[in-house]
């Protein structure tokens, strides 16, 4: 059953495990005002023997203090008066920094000097974090992870192919360029592939609507000639997918480029995934070019659309008569695919808020013009390569970012909110539970999708801070079309190629870190992006140029979230561990961990901080004094 | 004697290649590949990977004879591990990673934190 896209997930407590400076040895706390810190002794489990240091630096605004591996105190001077220091930690590897009790590698502050006021985890303390609301519930990320969640067990046996034999027959070619469907709305029928994974199924399929670029194709199980209702969708929401999507196509090419007008083909060389060729549409396709919207009831929780890379190849028929082959469902792992341009949308989404519809259609397609100009475009030169599923859920989510102004002005009428972006969808979740996931993909290896729903909500959150600083439309359609496939190779070669500005994936998690933990108007998150009026990322047709609207993660109300039972307490500002705690999940890949350690004194101008000792050398430490 | 002797001349050597020999057959000629968890491709299909220290990308699967499931190993998403097993062709139609190699995992070590 489909939940209301406005509520926000929660994590039950036992997620909230942590881990204090102090008891990770002796389990007592130490006094945290002296100024001769009576700092912890060194880790458990650890046996370096490097020579603690001291170090110095002066507070400068806006800039973060690096706290260098083996500095154990740190002591600040300069105009901080009444300011707030915060930790941020940093992973920019790709592999978790553990703080379990036996191989603490994190860091957090143990003492500090008198003239702070600690935030001090205490046994009286309702939880290792900064806020006071209970979390007690499984997550609910229904409305957050409409493009589905990572495998059960059983589906990877599925996806295991062993070669086969194959008989000799004669390769044919396959041409359908004069065979191309008659299209009359009502009447033409097609037998499509449904369903996902190893439910995938045929059915007959109506088409519906058509708009210039798109054929909207109902299944009967789906379609009411009546009122929309029960799952069942009618000719007016599918006239009205028809129009929005043609409103968009253009829009999305004018940001990203088109998608591919070629298809996968094969002959009798063709023996892997690189050894296909390339062929225009039309060959295999007998619905040309046009996107295809296939309506259905996704027989998958929590999947309200998609789109799978497979229906840019032959289906199993189509390549055994072109390769002269006997493959089958077991070996070939394309068989269901549909030839030619297809999304899938769930039908009962579309009955239940079509709003939302519309944000999934615009993700949607982004996957499938990231396929064309990642993958097809560069398989000539490159061979076959596909980037990483963190990469195609930022870039889609982005997408939506920047279709977000479009579609709240246009469809307004329709329903179509703030509440139908990734503001709403993500950004809760982000300052709820970014610390349990970096920007990477993090399958969830039980059926609650829990990691994978927290890792779309970093990756989106990562997205729009870079695209919001690095220049918008110009630095994402660089990305789109470049043939770097690493993610983080992809962005720092764009951000050079379009800014000019060299950056590492250190910096960028150092910025982005900044960007979270302190909110200041026109910077960061609440740098807005104007709408351009002319040049190559403005829609002369459509009047649009892509503009990015400020947000404040410390005040999401005021940009548009509504507030609900489940996400009110995440629209002001990321989760903080006090000075003393971490998460024992350890800072993830990519990720990124935040510390509210205290505020200074008015007046002081010199102030010290002490560490743990031998935390990670992969660990990037800043303290952040705003 | 001279019996005893030629039989032990003949006997020995014998023993010696048949050591060996046995010891051959006995171990297994596995590959260790260190390297850490990936997804690749779009949602729903996005799909797990091993990617190698040396940037290499396997298809994973598991050994008939190991006492362990592919979801202990994704568990493990965000460690460094090590992987010990047979390395050949990914399965000719790899459409959701890309991978040309895939590993058939008998063993694994979890290498984070060294």
């Amino acid at each position: 059953m489909k939940r209301k896209v406005c509520s926000v997930i929660s994590i039950i407590a036992v997620l909230f495990a942590f881990f204090s400076c102090e008891n990770i040895e002796s389990g007592s706390a130490s006094s945290l005002s002296s100024d001769s810190a009576t700092s912890t002794s060194s880790i458990s489990g650890s046996s370096s023997s490097t020579t603690s240091t001291t170090a110095s630096a002066c507070y400068t605004s806006g800039t973060p203090i690096e706290v260098a591996t083996n500095t154990v105190t740190l002591t600040v001077t300069g105009d901080l008066g009444g300011k707030t220091i915060y930790l941020a930690k940093t992973n920019p590897t790709s592999t978790v920094i553990t703080s379990t009790s036996s191989n603490f590698q994190s860091r957090c502050v143990s003492s500090a000097s008198s003239n702070i006021t600690l935030n001090t985890y205490s046994s009286s303390s309702k939880r290792a974090v900064l806020r006071d609301d209970e979390i007690s519930q499984t997550p609910d990320e229904s409305a957050y992870n409409h493009c589905g969640l990572a495998f059960a067990d059983e589906d990877y046996s599925a996806l295991t192919f062993t070669s086969s034999s194959r008989s000799a027959s004669s390769a044919s070619t396959i041409d359908r360029s004069e065979s191309q469907l008659t299209l009359e709305t009502g009447t033409t029928t097609k037998t499509m592939w449904t369903g996902i994974n190893s439910s995938y199924t045929q059915e007959e399929a109506t088409l519906r609507a058509t708009g210039t670029y798109c054929n909207v194709w109902v299944v009967s199980d789906s379609w009411t000639s009546g009122e929309a209702s029960d799952g069942k969708i009618n000719a007016q929401i599918a006239a009205k997918m028809a129009a929005f999507f043609d409103d968009i196509y253009e829009l999305e090419q004018t940001l990203y480029g088109a998608e591919s007008d070629q298809i996968f083909y094969a002959d009798s060389s063709t023996k892997g995934m690189s050894s296909f060729k390339l062929e225009d549409m039309e060959k295999l396709s007998v619905t040309g070019t046009k996107v295809n919207l296939v309506v259905s009831d996704i027989p998958m929780d929590n999947v309200y659309g998609y789109f799978s890379s497979k229906d840019y190849y032959p289906d199993l028929d189509d390549f055994n008569t072109m390769t002269g082959s006997s493959y089958t469902t077991s070996n070939y792992s394309m068989y269901s695919s549909n030839e030619g341009k297809y999304l899938y949308i769930d039908a009962p989404a579309c009955v239940e808020e079509l709003a939302n519809v519309m944000t999934i259609i615009t993700h949607e397609f982004q996957h499938l013009i990231t396929f064309g100009r990642k993958t097809i475009n560069h398989f000539e030169d490159a061979g076959y390569k596909t980037p990483g599923s963190a990469y195609y859920e930022m870039m889609a989510m982005v997408g939506e970012d920047f279709m977000k102004e479009y579609n709240e002005t246009y469809y307004a009428s329709d329903g179509f909110t703030t509440d139908n972006t990734p503001f709403t969808w993500r950004l809760p979740t982000f300052n709820a539970y970014y610390y349990l996931s970096g920007a990477e993909y993090r399958g969830s290896s039980d059926s609650s999708g829990t990691y994978t729903t927290c890792s779309y909500a970093t990756n989106y959150a990562f997205g729009a801070w870079l695209a919001r600083t690095y220049g918008g439309a110009a630095f994402i359609n660089h990305i789109v079309n470049s043939s770097v496939i690493d993610y983080f190779s992809a962005i720092c070669d764009s951000i050079l190629a379009t800014t000019g500005d060299s950056v590492t994936t250190e910096t960028l998690l150092r910025d982005f870190a900044y960007a979270v933990t302190i909110s200041k108007e026109g910077e960061g998150f609440r740098h807005e992006i104007e709408e351009q009026t002319s040049g190559d990322f403005y829609n002369t047709s459509k009047d649009y140029g892509f503009p990015l609207s400020a947000v404040d993660l410390y005040n999401l109300e005021n940009y548009g979230v509504t507030a609900t039972d489940s996400n009110q307490d995440y629209l002001n500002g990321p989760t903080f561990f006090y000075s003393n705690t971490v998460s024992s999940g350890g800072v993830r890949p990519y990720g990124i961990e935040l510390n509210k350690i205290g505020t200074i004194a008015d007046g002081e101008t010199t102030i010290s901080l002490t560490f743990n000792e031998n935390p990670s050398s992969s660990l990037k430490t800043y303290v952040i004094i705003e | 004697m001279k019996k005893t002797h030629r039989t032990a001349v003949v006997s020995v050597p014998f023993m010696i290649a048949a050591f060996f020999c046995l010891c051959g057959m006995a171990s297994r000629s596995l590959t260790e590949i260190s390297g850490h968890i990936e997804y690749y491709g779009n949602a729903p299909f996005a799909t797990a990977a091993f990617k190698a220290d040396d940037g290499t990308v396997y298809d994973m699967a598991i050994s008939e004879d190991a006492d362990f499931t592919l979801n202990d190993i994704l568990a493990l998403q965000g460690h460094h591990l090590r992987l010990d097993g047979t390395v050949s062709d990914a399965d000719s139609f790899s459409l959701l990673t890309g991978a040309s190699k895939k590993i058939s995992i008998h063993a694994y070590q979890d290498r984070s934190g060294r």
